[in-house]
């Protein structure tokens, strides 16, 4: 089994809108899938399910994620089957972020090392169960969560935009976090790139030099370390994506087939 | 005439070998006893204090910046569901097995893994050590 997180230093550049798509695609084209959201400062992943008639899961469905990672749920109640054939999905609860949260408490009162030890044997409990991909959606930048995320996980995505605060940002997770990460593999997906084509539309030709400038500083960035971090894949900006799995649709959305690829490449590493 | 001289000396030899034997089968026990006592012990002990603290990913990042390459030994033993040797952890890792023991001792010995001595068989004495991830409890 390969376990797979998904992570950022910044928060909002696409891990969640990727990770989804891909465990999808990954489950359509055959291998046996287990979605996990791991943000538990702000889970999502729920909200992607229930919208999606396909999987037909109800939001009373659930057994967070949250009540196994405190001791009170066992993997198999917290893995979700779903209608779509090899994709199972673990979703968080919401209920953390609330004010008087218990579950939030007994999170911290049960201690940084019990949550990364429940995390492992999550892992063991999925490879008795021969998934072939655990994909993780994580918390972003450097938490104990996200450095939980990362220690348990054979390959991490690096979801970077090429925005400036990214490329100093990039730089110093990958040499106060990856880099201590010794027999990871880790590879760079650059997310939300504009087209040749919005570029020329672009008149701003000072937009246009920080756009270029930038693209070549994530990718400095990407290879004046020890990891020497190849770009896996470039997603393009689709305009109008909101927050869906476009690889379900009937009709080929222009997104789909940016999955469809990225997966190849993922199944072939 | 040395052969006839030779023989009262010859038998008290062997008599002493067969009681040194018989003292080196007692020592071989003895210290099997001792070793599955202390191992008894050093399994109960540490595990109280693991248990109330086990380690975090920053204790793994720390302590892989001590001894680099120690990383992988720590996750080959969290990824298995049983007890496993060095030699298996060496096998997993395509390195040595001298390294992959020294990195399982300075896990065990630091909290962040479970260690203990087993058996080969019952009528055997040869033990082997192997190595678990520790259990938490709720
Ligand atoms: N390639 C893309 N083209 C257009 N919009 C995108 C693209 N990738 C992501 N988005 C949009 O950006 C927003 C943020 O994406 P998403 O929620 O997946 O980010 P995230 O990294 O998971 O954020 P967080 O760190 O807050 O969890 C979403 O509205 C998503 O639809
Ligand atoms: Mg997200």
């Amino acid at each position: 089994m390969q376990t797979v997180a998904f992570h950022s230093y910044r928060g909002g550049v696409g891990k969640t809108l990727l990770s989804v798509n891909t465990a999808v695609q990954l489950a359509k084209f055959g291998k046996k899938v287990c979605l996990v959201d791991f943000d538990l400062r702000a889970p999502s992943l729920q909200s992607y399910i229930t919208s999606e008639s396909v999987f037909s899961l109800d939001q009373n469905d659930f057994v967070s994620f949250t009540e196994f990672l405190i001791g009170k749920g066992s993997p198999e109640e917290v893995i979700n089957p779903t209608k779509l054939e090899n994709f199972y999905v673990v979703v968080s609860d919401i209920e953390i972020l609330q004010n008087k949260s218990q579950t939030r408490s007994k999170l911290t009162q049960h201690g940084e090392g019990r949550i990364l030890a429940k995390l492992f044997e999550f892992i063991r409990y999925c490879n008795s169960q021969e998934f072939e991909f655990l994909i993780i959606d994580c918390m972003p930048g450097v938490t104990y969560r996200s450095l939980d995320a990362l220690v348990v996980s054979d390959k991490i995505m690096i979801i970077t935009r090429p925005v400036k605060s990214e490329i100093t940002g990039l730089g110093l997770v990958i040499s106060e976090c990856y880099s201590k990460l010794d027999d990871t593999k880790f590879y760079a997906i650059m997310n939300q790139i504009e087209t040749i084509q919005d570029l020329k539309n672009q008149p701003n030709q000072m937009d246009l030099k920080i756009a270029q400038d930038n693209l070549k500083g994530i990718a400095s960035t990407l290879k004046n370390n020890n990891l020497e971090i190849d770009i896996l894949h470039s997603f393009r900006r689709v305009p109008f994506v909101t927050e869906r799995i476009y690889v379900l649709l009937e009709d080929p959305h222009p997104f789909t087939k940016e999955i469809q690829e990225f997966c190849q490449k993922l199944i072939s590493l | 005439m040395t052969d006839q001289t030779d023989q009262p000396s010859n038998k008290l030899l062997q008599d002493i070998l067969l009681e040194l034997k018989k003292i080196n089968t007692q020592l071989e026990t003895i210290q099997l006893e001792l070793q599955h006592e202390t191992d008894r012990i050093e399994e109960q002990f540490p595990k109280l204090d693991i248990h109330s603290t086990p380690p975090s990913s920053l204790n793994i990042l720390n302590i892989q910046e001590q001894r680099p390459g120690i990383f992988k030994t720590y996750k080959t033993i969290q990824k298995k569901d049983n007890w496993i040797s060095a030699t298996d952890v060496s096998q997993e890792t395509g390195r040595s097995r001298g390294l992959e023991s020294r990195y399982l001792n300075y896990l065990a010995e630091n909290g962040f893994i479970t260690k203990k001595r087993v058996r080969l068989s019952d009528e055997e004495k040869a033990t082997a050590v192997v190595y678990k991830y520790i259990e938490v409890n709720e």
